[in-house]
């Protein structure tokens, strides 16, 4: 019975120390091979503007900045050049609330990745 | 610094409403301080969120003092049993700790490893994830700058295309941060994430204890919890699922020591569990649906009493919510009464394959899930005899019972199936992963002897 119990306890420390090796593995592979390690660098040299920026992409993140600031508070959009349900088309919307997409819209936003434009509805018209 | 202090104060205000929940189910302070504290933080997250959106409905505007008001309140009622926890707290505070041996301190090292990485990756980016920004971010920003007055209003009109009808605990959590700090930050908000993921490992830690294992098997087992790639990630990225799967788990292992322990404060703790996780998604319909079905099979004439008032209770509160959403015409974009007008039962045991595919992959995916789902399959091997007898099957049959709730979904989601799964079926698999692997502690405690 106590060897019994011995060669349990070893069974179940062999599979204790693979769950920490699997863990250790997958940890470092990201950070090394999947370069995650560099990812963490920058963001950590940002401040929360910047970690923003490289999260959404600093084209989108610029773009969207200059969105907020040339609609006011409570406007309407239409967005060209996002796919529709796209993650970046849930990030400007999340960014832009309380400005709403809407179909009948007040603004025209254009974006082409480094290259983009916010129209008034009647200049577009 | 400023931020520092309101967010610690934020941490304490809720702990303390949640504490005042504590204290009245905990008549003979049954739980051990610390546990307590993390329970109280979490059980405090449940009902200030309730309270909020109740006060939301009813056109009152969110202020910290006035949320917080009814607590103090109550505390004043209940002081003497405030007393009686100090006291224990004390008297627990001077005692002194057994100390640890080498391989203990080897394990609690990696433990405070991995939670410390899962702060660090918490606090690398503001809210960007899919979910987070489509769904729980959204909701709480929109209801944020439109409350008081638009509440209602907001929940009925803007929600249209993001699941309008799920339920408020996870954004309404933000929006308590956002009131507390009195203003719109999404970066300092995600503190509240790895906190409710330190909270759970804290009372997984302490369950375990109680469950008669040792303290370097508790230690060993929270630690593999914790450094689950998956538990991890969604204890950083706003996603609502690892707080369901807290939720979820807090539910049937509370349950599980009132089968061993007949304590009431067990029992009234994983009903107003159950509560919370269907108060954080729709899949807590399906653990409520799993805590029903447990209390049932194991009902006998001297727990009837005990059990079915708050049994009721439970059904009332989800009839309260599904009142609330057909008043305000809130239905699922996805899945609602035209999905089962579409339903073909031929069809969907077609998909039973894709799915258990699905499921397969999982198990084996050690990426993510390390060698959980495996030991857990072991564990239930092992002891398949007792797997479904008293107290074991208060842990077991709420994971099968919600694994098949689940399976059945996918059994008649009008989505593309391999797409549905390869989206959620892991994050649902999350929310029984703690009582996986609380399962497989018993198991491999009984078996260390």
């Amino acid at each position: 019975m106590h060897k019994n119990h011995k060669k349990i306890n070893k069974f179940y420390l062999i599979i204790f120390i693979v769950w920490i090796a699997l863990w250790a593995h997958f940890i470092i592979r990201n950070l090394v091979r999947k370069g995650y390690i560099n990812h963490y660098k920058i963001l950590l040299s940002r401040d929360v503007d910047g970690k923003r920026s490289y999260a959404y992409g600093d084209q989108l993140y610029e773009f969207l900045k200059y969105c907020k600031s040339s609609m006011p508070e409570g406007s309407t959009y239409d967005i060209i050049g996002i796919i529709e349900g796209s993650i970046d088309q849930r990030r400007i919307a999340y960014y832009l609330y309380p400005d709403l997409c809407a179909k009948d819209a007040k603004y025209l936003l254009i974006f082409d990745g480094g290259k983009y434009m916010l129209k008034r509805k009647k200049e577009w018209n | 610094m400023e931020l520092a202090f309101f967010v610690i104060l934020y941490f304490i205000v809720t702990t303390f409403a949640g504490l005042n929940i504590i204290l009245i189910f905990d008549k003979d302070n049954a739980l051990g301080c610390v546990e307590v504290l993390a329970l109280a933080y979490l059980f405090g997250v449940a009902a200030i969120t309730a309270e909020m959106f109740l006060m939301g409905s009813f056109g009152i505007k969110f202020t910290s003092l006035l949320i917080i008001m009814p607590w103090i309140a109550l505390s004043i009622a209940i002081a003497p049993r405030y007393l009686k926890f100090a006291r224990k707290a004390l008297k627990s505070a001077k005692m002194s700790i057994p100390r640890f041996d080498l391989a203990e301190k080897i394990i609690l090292c990696l433990l405070i490893l991995a939670v410390s990485y899962t702060f660090f990756i918490a606090f690398l980016k503001p809210m960007e994830d899919y979910d987070s920004v489509a769904i729980w971010a959204y909701k709480a920003k929109a209801i944020y700058l439109a409350q008081p007055k638009d509440f209602l209003d907001v929940i009925k009109t803007r929600f249209i295309d993001v699941h309008p009808d799920y339920p408020y605990l996870f954004p309404m959590s933000e929006v308590w941060l956002y009131t507390f700090l009195n203003r719109f930050d999404d970066y300092t908000v995600k503190i509240i994430f790895p906190v409710s993921y330190l909270a759970f490992l804290l009372i997984f830690y302490f369950s375990l204890k109680k469950a008669a294992l040792k303290r370097r098997l508790s230690l060993a087992m929270t630690f593999m919890l914790a450094s689950v790639s998956h538990f991890s990630l969604f204890a950083t990225n706003g996603y609502a699922d690892s707080q369901m799967s807290i939720y979820c788990s807090i539910a049937f292992i509370l349950l599980y020591l009132w089968a061993k322990e007949k304590k009431r404060v067990y029992f009234l703790g994983a009903i107003f569990s159950a509560a919370a996780a269907f108060w954080t998604k729709n899949e807590g319909s399906v653990v409520v649906i799993a805590m029903l079905t447990v209390l049932a099979v194991r009902l006998n004439k001297r727990t009837l009493r005990s059990v079915v008032p708050y049994a009721i209770a439970l059904c009332l509160c989800i009839a309260g919510w599904a009142i609330f959403k057909n008043r305000m015409s809130l239905q699922n974009d996805v899945m609602n009464m035209e999905t089962f007008r579409h339903f073909n039962v031929f069809m969907s045991f077609k998909r039973l394959g894709a799915i258990l595919y699905e499921y397969q992959k999982n198990i084996f995916g050690l990426k993510y899930w390390n060698l959980a789902w495996l030991i857990f399959i072991y564990a239930v091997v092992r002891n398949f005899k007792n797997t479904l007898t008293s107290p074991y099957i208060f842990i077991t049959l709420p994971v099968f019972v919600i694994l098949i709730g689940y399976t059945i979904i996918y059994m008649i989601t009008p989505h593309d199936i391999v797409w549905h799964l390869t989206t959620s079926a892991e994050r649902l698999l999350l929310h029984v992963l703690p009582l996986g692997l609380f399962y497989s502690g018993l198991v491999i405690g009984n078996d260390r002897g």
